[in-house]
């Protein structure tokens, strides 16, 4: 029978003895989402890898202090997207870089690959048009799968006002899809 | 009475909107691209162990040098007055054997009076242990 994978809590202990490997194994467990949460704060990817690096360093640099008794991510997440929030005040940051590839799908019909583009670029205009906050919390509840709990912990606010965000943010891009299709 | 606090129930999520962000978002960081990151944190990682590992060392050091230094001291005092060496009865300190006079900063120290305190500070310096970190730092 395969061992369990160790949990966060269990990972963060090793770390605190000096286990590199363990905490390479929080940093893969947690990766993908930090940097799809740091995108969103900073536009780009190269300024989001630099901000998930150092918000990684940043926990590991305060991780003698962390009370294992609590949960990890909500605690990295906050670390990660407070770095961020300040980084987008302190950097200029670069321009986002055009990395979405218009890779047509077979059999659409010109006229259709048109439209499709018109849509996407104009639900990308609304949902950049959201408070950051805003954005964060509509992504992070429906691309990620985070639970309002969680991300109020993450955010450092209620979980109502996390749903009410979530809520300004839907009705705001359900009516820009809306819009398109009316 | 039973007081129930009213929390809105948590939404239902929208898979239609997911996609769409999902969309305006980009594609999501390859593979490869990831990997390379884990492997810049991995280095910083070993890196900043590896800098606590050894400031812990050198804080230990530090912690337990003066007494170490004051412990050896003591030994020998304690050595040079039971093995070898005697007063005379003025405060001077000679060596039995050879009848020479013991000629140390300790015993001299010791002799005019100085306390504990002061000997030990002229010997391995004051007690913060900063006084090694500066040594070490201008070698």
């Amino acid at each position: 029978m395969e061992a369990p994978a160790a949990d966060d809590r269990e990972l963060v202990e090793r770390v605190k003895e000096g286990d590199a490997s363990a905490y390479d194994a929080l940093v893969l467990r947690h990766l993908a989402r930090a940097t799809r949460i740091a995108r969103r704060l900073l536009g780009n990817v190269e300024d989001a890898e630099d901000l998930v690096q150092e918000a990684f360093m940043r926990a590991l640099a305060r991780l003698g202090s962390f009370d294992t008794t609590r949960p990890f991510a909500p605690w990295f997440y906050k670390l990660l997207i407070n770095t961020g929030l300040n980084a987008r005040k302190a950097r200029a940051l670069r321009a986002a870089e055009p990395e979405r590839g218009d890779a047509p799908s077979r059999g659409a019909s010109p006229l259709e690959l048109t439209e499709r583009r018109e849509i996407r670029e104009r639900f990308a205009a609304a949902l950049a048009a959201l408070p950051p906050r805003q954005r964060l919390v509509v992504s992070m509840f429906e691309v990620d799968g985070l639970s309002s709990l969680e991300i109020a912990a993450s955010l450092g606010i209620s979980p109502e006002t996390v749903r009410w965000h979530h809520h300004q943010a839907r009705h705001a891009l359900r009516a820009a899809l809306a819009a398109l299709r009316g | 009475m039973l007081e129930r606090r009213i929390t809105p129930p948590e939404p239902k999520r929208d898979a239609r909107l997911a996609r769409a962000i999902r969309e305006a978002e980009g594609p999501a960081p390859s593979a490869a691209r990831l990997e390379l990151l884990r492997a810049r944190i991995a280095s910083g990682t070993v890196a900043m162990l590896e800098r606590r590992h050894e400031r812990a060392w050198w804080e230990w050091t530090t912690h337990w040098a003066r007494a170490e230094v004051a412990l050896a001291a003591a030994a020998l005092i304690l050595a040079a007055f039971i093995g070898g060496a005697s007063t005379n009865g003025r405060g001077e300190v000679v060596a039995e054997a050879s009848g020479a006079p013991v000629d140390s900063v300790v015993s001299r120290a010791l002799a005019v009076g100085a306390s504990t305190e002061q000997v030990m500070n002229a010997l391995v310096g004051p007690a913060n242990g900063e006084w090694l970190l500066g040594e070490a730092v201008s070698r």
